[in-house]
């Protein structure tokens, strides 16, 4: 029941009037919503160095600083550390995860687990910014994000839909950074409610929709014939596209009501379950990039309170995400990323909670990685990298690295600066299976 | 006598205020201006574009100044004006008016990357949005503004213009990169790490003229008494570390509304990078401030360095501050710079016509950098009465045959859009100033108290505030035992409830902060701390005095003012609308009442707007990087255009755009006031052939004239400027 299945009729009416009147015919139609430009699958990907292990990345954002110790490197011997925090045996050996982790336990056998995060400030604007893009945040550049990236080398997955898109509610994420704004990411506030302004307002019929675009096309032929410029032919494209995205079977990537009710259930009924669950349906649907964040991990106050809550909220998602992708055969060619701006302290402060550590962990599932591993160590007492330390831009390399991202090609932002994916890091590649 | 009262009565619909500027007479350098122009194109063997008619003017003279299209009302009024030097006085009203201030802002707002949630606390970036607001409106010269941010220190509550430096606290090496690209349009950033690679800066060079502003730190603002009081905990043997950590946390609770409110100027010296790699230089040198181009600054002792580099940086003789403003203004009101781009000058760098650029910088001196004057002199040359021309290509000289046809920015999209549903589309956001007005004002007055609340009382207060912190923590313990049972249960929620629990103890702690506070100040000697306690008290409990001071304002709609032009506008709307009975009257009342909280113009609302607002959709700025707006089609926009629902509400009956279509009566009359009211001109025959040919095919539809209105608005004859 498409309400604008008859939109060619009432074309047909316009481009009466159009000619007859004004002696024009209406604007040819162009072929890509988001992008403006055809690929094919996998097209424009040979640029990549090298083979990539994973299609897509689903990036989980733990925003405010994950407490390390409570979740990815407990340290059961030393109870002045976990404070009421237990450690749990998991599905792998040797790998053992917090208590508040049970669901995501029983997947470890698919993770690294990176316990020798190292970042360079403990402040969570420029932290957060570090870990999305590598660099340091500057006021006269901003740097892309690594969908940005992805799309920037290898084009959308699916023209049809955008190529990364963000769940989440952060007004400073990088997004495209200084490459073309249609690298950007999708911005969702709500997984609920799917994509915004892709139904005609209530009461709006389908001829009432193709009347308004028949007196919009009418009165502007003669302005595009008179001001044919390229922008003015952009603007006509993007309505003509937006009507073809409005009519494409790709919308429904972004509903997740076709969802069964149980695993929509089994996600979690908040936000950050379900944009896990639309991260999924994307991924289906071809979108490569994909990024949910959950907020308030800054727990200086009342950590033991407040982060086993957390927890259940991610290991819910998580767990159900996991199970879900494994179970459809994605586990292999995604990578579920879960990472942080920094960790927290030892120390438990007169608060009963943890203040910013510029010392954290990291994980990655699937993708090609190798399972049922940890890499790198804290010290026993949780206050420094111990063995193996990786930095900011050598994670995001190895997330470069998988998805076959040319580490090492620079590209010129506008201001002719250099820049390359990641800065230089080195992506751990003894990391993939 | 009749006909000289109708033109003034029509002069005064123009805008809304007649007061006109009256200002410096720049009508021969206008003319100047157009035989510069002239020269230029007999040169290279072209000709100016066509006059346009006083449509296009019309509309285009109002986006231009006011950043929007013009009324209903002010289209007819101009249109029928009988008067040789309507074009000349429509400029001036413009100019004058509330509109240009707003209009500007945006302009300026992106180019110094001004954002309301700039830092940390709002309270620095609000007031510095403020200042920005009041040079325009008070028409401060563009010399002195920049001079005034350049060289800005103090807390907010001295100046807003501190704003300036806090927006890149901790960034002092970008902030004299951005610093010399707006003010000096010159790039020097990638001299930030290493010789410029495509210009003459060296690394030195620019840590040279780093030197100068690299001390402006963004900070905290804490109390004299407040230090003491530290010295004294931390010195105190009788107290346990727990009990320190504790009290030294109640004292930063107590000033936290004061965040990032100050900026001082430090005096450590700047350094080389360690990994200095060029022979001017070693490693870790000590660098002494020095100017890049232009008259060598001397510096002593006893020198101010960020008022000496401010009076550098923007005397007439900088050989490039004058060139770089004057072209700049020169592009808003043309859509391309004499120079292109307009920030990045090398010393290659040509004018399209260096005859006329360096009559624009004489001008701007000789006007002593008057924005207004010298705009003024531009719009009222002929070349910006001629056709646009449809496009210039990146790289090319372009000479101004007319000024160049473009979209208009977000901010002119929507601000028009507020023209077709606000009645008084200029009006200012009151409940956004009035609440930012309060905020200010309590935290001004927080600065003072804790500044005279002697160090034993606040010691006083945060021992009692430990002592809350001490309670809560006992209370953690209880939570987290009851949230350890329902995990055990999977009870989802017990376990929400524990979540309230715990928000709510957070609360608690603030009450306690601000009545512990509150008390101390009670106590102190001071005569003047219980006179600010009565005042912040507002007419409450002085108990609340304190909580005012730390806490959100809170603003009520019930309290604006309605002035008699403003009832008498409604009630003659009324009229329109056929509203008699009382509540019905009450409820326009109330929807006019707020309607400035969505509806108000682009300045008027947070900066930048909210992510997927309207505005950020159609490419306004993000105001991290310097002019970071963009103008490209997006689908997104097509969607919002056709589908969103702040578009709709053109329609809505209560619009000025749809009384405006109740008031015509006859259909040919209804289609003339669309037209007005959205291009600015009546329909040609083939454009109201589409209209009535559609009215003919509709004519059983109860809503064809919402489905033409909208139709007619998603055009692009709508979002660019002929």
């Amino acid at each position: 029941m498409n309400p604008l299945n008859n939109e060619l009729q009432r074309r047909q009416f316009m481009a009466g009037i159009a000619k007859t009147a004004l002696g024009v015919g209406l604007m040819p139609v162009t072929e890509h919503f988001f992008t403006g430009k055809a690929f094919a699958v996998g097209e424009g990907s040979a640029t990549a160095k090298q083979v990539p292990t994973a299609r897509n990345v689903i990036f989980l954002y733990m925003s405010g600083g994950q407490s390390h110790l409570d979740t990815w490197d407990p340290k059961p011997e030393n109870k002045t550390v976990m404070g009421a925090t237990k450690a749990i045996k998991t599905s792998a050996d040797g790998v053992q995860i917090s208590e508040y982790l049970p669901r995501t336990a029983k997947f470890m056998h698919h993770a690294c687990v990176i316990n020798s995060m190292a970042t360079n400030t403990a402040a969570h604007e420029p932290a957060n910014y570090f870990m999305h893009t590598s660099f340091g945040p500057r006021s006269t550049i901003k740097h892309p994000g690594m969908g940005a990236w992805l799309s920037m080398f290898q084009g959308p997955g699916n023209p049809a839909l955008p190529p990364y898109v963000y769940v989440g509610n952060d007004s400073r994420h990088p997004g495209a950074g200084f490459l073309a704004k249609k690298h950007g990411p999708l911005m969702v506030n709500n997984p609920e409610a799917g994509l915004q302004n892709v139904k005609p307002q209530k009461g709006v019929t389908e001829d009432r929709f193709a009347l308004r675009r028949e007196i919009s096309q009418g009165l502007d032929a003669e302005f595009q014939h008179q001001f044919d410029t390229r922008n003015v032919k952009a603007y006509a494209d993007s309505y003509d596209d937006a009507v073809r995205l409005m009519r494409s079977e790709d919308l429904r990537a972004f509903d997740i009501s076709q969802e069964p009710d149980d695993l929509r259930k089994a996600y979690g009924k908040d936000t950050f379950g379900q944009g896990c669950l639309l991260a999924r349906r994307l991924v289906e649907h071809g979108v490569r990039f994909v990024e949910v964040s959950l907020g308030s991990w800054d727990t200086h106050v009342a950590n033991f309170i407040n982060t086993p809550r957390l927890c259940d909220t991610l290991d819910t998602a998580l767990g159900a995400l996991l199970g879900d992708l494994e179970r459809r055969g994605l586990l292999g060619s995604t990578m579920v990323v879960v990472t942080s701006e920094f960790g927290r302290t030892p120390k438990i402060n007169q608060n009963q909670g943890r203040d910013h550590y510029p010392v954290f962990s990291t994980v990655m599932f699937g993708g090609g990685i190798k399972g049922g591993i940890k890499y790198g160590k804290t010290t026993e007492d949780g206050s420094g990298v111990a063995e193996d330390k990786v930095g900011v831009p050598e994670f995001n390399a190895t997330i470069g690295y998988a998805l076959g991202l040319p580490l090492d090609q620079v590209i010129y932002s506008p201001s002719r600066r250099p820049f390359t994916v990641a800065d230089k890091g080195q992506p751990l590649t003894h990391l993939f299976a | 006598m009749k006909t000289k009262f109708l033109l003034l009565s029509i002069a005064s619909v123009l805008v809304g205020f007649a007061g006109g500027a009256a200002g410096a007479d720049t009508t021969a350098a206008s003319k100047q201006i157009d035989a510069l122009l002239a020269q230029s194109w007999k040169k290279q063997n072209i000709q100016g574009n066509t006059l346009v008619g006083d449509e296009v003017f019309l509309r285009r003279a109002y986006l231009t100044v006011v950043g929007r299209i013009p009324t209903l009302d002010e289209t007819k009024a101009f249109l029928t004006w009988q008067s040789p030097q309507k074009r000349t006085k429509l400029v001036d009203n413009l100019l004058a008016s509330d509109g240009y201030v707003h209009h500007f802002f945006n302009f300026w707002a992106d180019v110094l990357r001004a954002q309301s949630q700039g830092v940390g606390d709002s309270t620095t970036s609000l007031n510095y949005l403020n200042f920005i607001r009041q040079s325009l409106r008070e028409n401060k010269p563009y010399d002195k503004f920049a001079r005034e941010l350049v060289s800005a220190e103090g807390t907010c509550f001295d100046t807003g213009a501190i704003g300036y430096y806090m927006r890149d606290r901790g960034m002092p090496l970008d902030n004299i990169a951005n610093t010399v690209r707006i003010f000096l349009g010159t790039r020097v950033e990638c001299a930030q790490c290493h010789d410029h690679p495509f210009d003459k800066w060296t690394e030195k060079q620019f840590y040279e003229m780093a030197a100068f502003t690299h001390n402006m730190n963004g900070t905290s603002y804490r109390s004299k008494s407040d230090a003491d009081a530290q010295k004294i905990i931390r010195e105190d043997k009788s107290l346990d570390n727990e009990t320190k950590d504790l009290m030294r946390q109640a004292l930063t609770e107590a000033f936290r509304p004061l965040r990032d409110t100050l900026v001082t100027q430090g005096k450590a010296a700047l350094k080389l990078p360690a990994i200095y790699k060029y022979a001017n230089g070693k490693p870790n040198d000590v660098v002494q401030a020095s100017v890049m181009f232009g008259k060598p600054v001397s510096l002593s002792k006893e020198s101010n360095n960020i008022q000496e580099f401010g009076k550098w940086l923007t005397s007439a003789e900088n050989p490039r501050f004058t060139t770089i403003v004057a072209n700049r203004l020169w592009k808003k009101v043309f859509g391309a710079g004499l120079y292109e781009p307009v920030d990045e000058m090398t010393d290659s760098s040509a004018a399209s016509n260096p005859e006329l650029m360096q009559f624009l910088e004489k001008q701007m001196i000789a006007m002593k950098y008057d924005m207004k004057a010298y705009l003024r002199m531009l719009l009222n040359t002929q070349a910006f009465a001629r056709a646009s021309t449809k496009e210039v290509s990146p790289g090319t000289p372009y000479y101004f045959q007319g000024p160049v046809f473009r979209r208009m920015t977000a901010e002119q999209v929507w601000d028009s859009m507020v023209t077709l549903v606000s009645p008084a589309p200029d009006q200012p956001n009151w409940m956004a100033r009035e609440r930012e007005k309060r905020d200010l004002e309590h935290r001004k007055n927080l600065a003072g108290l804790l500044e005279k609340t002697e160090a034993p009382l606040l010691i006083e207060a945060s021992k009692q505030v430990a002592e809350a912190m001490r309670e809560q923590n006992r209370g953690f313990d209880q939570l987290r035992k009851e949230l350890d049972e329902a995990r055990a249960k999977d009870d989802k929620e017990k376990s929400k409830e524990i979540q309230r629990k715990l928000n709510d103890s957070q609360r608690i702690l603030r009450e306690t902060v601000s009545r512990c506070f509150y008390e101390a100040a009670k106590k102190s000697g001071n005569k003047e701390i219980q006179a600010a306690l009565a005042a912040a008290a507002g007419g409450g409990s002085m108990e609340m005095a304190m909580m005012n001071m730390m806490g959100d304002s809170r603003v009520d709609i019930a309290e604006m003012p309605m002035d008699d032009k403003t009832m008498s506008r409604i009630k003659a709307e009324e009229q329109t609308l056929g509203i008699k009975d009382p509540k019905s009257a009450k409820s326009y009342e109330n929807y006019q009442r707020s309607l400035h909280q969505t509806w108000s113009r682009a300045a008027e609302l947070p900066s930048p707007a909210p992510r997927g607002h309207f505005l950020r959709e159609f490419g306004q700025s993000d105001r991290e990087i310097i002019e970071n707006a963009n103008d490209e089609a997006s689908v997104p926009q097509a969607l919002t255009m056709m589908n969103g629902s702040t578009v709709s509400q053109l329609t809505s009956p209560w619009s000025v755009l749809s009384m405006n279509l109740k008031k015509a009566e006859k259909t040919e009359d209804k289609i003339d006031a669309l037209f007005l009211s959205l291009y600015s001109r009546k329909p040609k025959p083939a454009e109201k052939t589409i209209f009535l040919q559609a009215l003919e095919t509709y004519a059983t539809s109860k809503t064809i004239w919402d489905d033409l209105v909208l139709g007619a608005l998603s055009t692009q004859r709508f979002l660019f400027i002929e």
